[in-house]
């Protein structure tokens, strides 16, 4: 019979696994980066109470459920507002001082036009894009259809989209 | 193919021959390629795993190499240790000069600090210390309840938000809410200051302020309070009081109109239904834990 995960080898390896991809879920619903790995550790210390009820495979999803859960409990109570997030470009391309002018624009322009999506589909635009999940691991850990994710991939890029046309 | 998911497939390289030429001749296709390149340069916070695993290893730390001190005064049998071991979190920012300990609720936190005090906090409390000038200067912030065992030293400060308790070597019990302070000394010596009133309390005695706004003598009742075993003690405290500290132990919100009496007694941390039992029953209240599990009714 599985053991869940109450070996310490098996608890650390799924904390390797999925703790900076739970930490940026929970930061690109609230953009508080204390909070969100604040709420990482929660998560993980209720899976190790847990660890016997827990298989491996179910790991991924009950922390995200749980971390989900508890951010709810938390915004509920604290009456928390979404802050920006605090996404920089790091990795520019060297380029001539006018065109890295209008680049740095228009990822201001662009951060700006993340933050302003719905938590929905912020959360999912960017776990695909920033942690590189295929809509099928998103689906799995937020516990809804993979079309569900489509959709709210098409509608933030819908949203996204209208910054360029003010360009 | 359906047209609420195209940007979507098209991120995930699945368009037919037919949307790409469309996307193409709108001019869609550059704007979203520009948008994603964009968004994929964008870099996140960094993230330390290992440091952020090694705070839930503290905790095991402690438990595992020094399971002696713990016993010895704590009260507790081995498999409640174990429990507690990831229970609470340690938050270090180590950016900052501050140090933090959150008690998560439900369970209660053991901690060490830099000069080898032991503070245990109960549930939904904190604590914290400046990291640099602890050593010299001993003080802790504290937010709800802890029990101090404090090592001999310089004067140890407890601040609190309307007041402060100072210590030299002893252990002793703090628990301040909203309108309501308790201090008792179990061993040693503490001296209060808080609101209006100084006071130096020496083992074996307690003092509380309460909605009655006088301050009554209450000594503590056992030689460590009982929430260290896991059991929220009362003494002749309005009801109200006590249902606050059972929502607050176990993360619910209560509903409740202003109830009205007294209650001695106590209840366990382990069973929200059982803790509910033990105070409503003699109280003759009824009780109901909503569907969502985050909040309770109480009614008459």
């Amino acid at each position: 019979m599985d053991q869940g995960v109450c070996k310490e080898e098996v608890y650390k390896s799924v904390f390797y696994s999925h703790s900076e991809r739970l930490r940026n879920f929970l930061y690109y619903k609230s953009g508080n980066l204390v909070q969100a790995e604040d709420l990482v550790q929660e998560a993980f210390s209720k899976l190790w109470q847990n660890c016997a009820s827990v298989s491996i495979e179910k790991a991924k999803s009950y922390l995200f459920t749980v971390a989900n859960n508890l951010f709810i409990n938390q915004a509920k109570k604290a009456q928390l507002t979404f802050k920006y997030l605090g996404i920089q470009k790091e990795k520019m391309d060297q380029a001539n001082p006018q065109y890295l002018m209008e680049q740095e624009e228009f990822r201001i322009r662009l951060e700006q036009a993340i933050d302003a999506l719905s938590e929905e589909q912020r959360t999912v635009y960017l776990m695909n894009r920033l942690d590189k999940m295929k809509y099928r691991e998103i689906a799995e850990a937020l516990g809804i259809s993979q079309k569900a994710v489509e959709k709210r991939m098409h509608k933030a890029l819908v949203q996204l989209r209208k910054i360029h046309k003010k360009v | 193919m359906s047209i609420d998911t195209l940007y979507a497939r098209f991120i995930s390289g699945e368009l037919s021959e037919t949307e790409i030429a469309d996307l193409k001749a709108s001019g869609e296709w550059e704007e979203l390629e520009a948008i994603i390149l964009a968004t994929d340069n964008m870099a996140l916070p960094s993230y330390d795993m290992d440091a952020a695993f090694r705070k839930l290893k503290i905790k095991e730390g402690i438990v595992e190499s020094k399971p002696k001190a713990i016993t010895r005064r704590l009260w507790l049998p081995a498999a409640a240790a174990a429990v507690l071991l990831v229970a609470g979190l340690f938050l270090l920012n180590p950016s900052s000069s501050t140090a933090r300990v959150y008690g998560i609720a439900g369970d209660v936190v053991l901690t060490d600090l830099p000069d080898g005090s032991r503070v245990t906090l109960n549930s939904g409390s904190s604590i914290s210390w400046n990291k640099r000038s602890f050593e010299n200067d001993r003080r802790i912030d504290l937010k709800g309840e802890a029990y101090f065992e404090v090592s001999k030293g310089s004067t140890f400060r407890v601040q609190l938000s309307k007041g402060y308790v100072d210590v030299l070597g002893t252990a002793f019990n703090v628990k301040e809410r909203d309108n309501t302070l308790q201090v008792s000394c179990y061993e040693g010596k503490v001296r209060v200051e808080y609101m209006d009133i100084e006071q130096t309390l020496t083992k074996g005695e307690g003092m509380l302020y309460d909605d009655t706004k006088v301050w009554s003598n209450v000594p503590p009742a056992s030689e460590a309070p009982k929430w260290l075993n896991g059991i929220a003690e009362f003494t002749n405290a309005n009801v109200n009081h006590v249902l606050y500290e059972l929502g607050r132990q176990f993360n619910y919100a209560i509903i409740a109109n202003d109830m009205e009496g007294r209650f001695t007694g106590s209840f366990s941390n382990d069973n929200v239904e059982k803790a509910l039992k033990e105070v409503c029953a003699p109280m003759g209240l009824q009780y109901k834990i909503n569907k969502d599990k985050t909040s309770i009714e109480i009614t008459k």
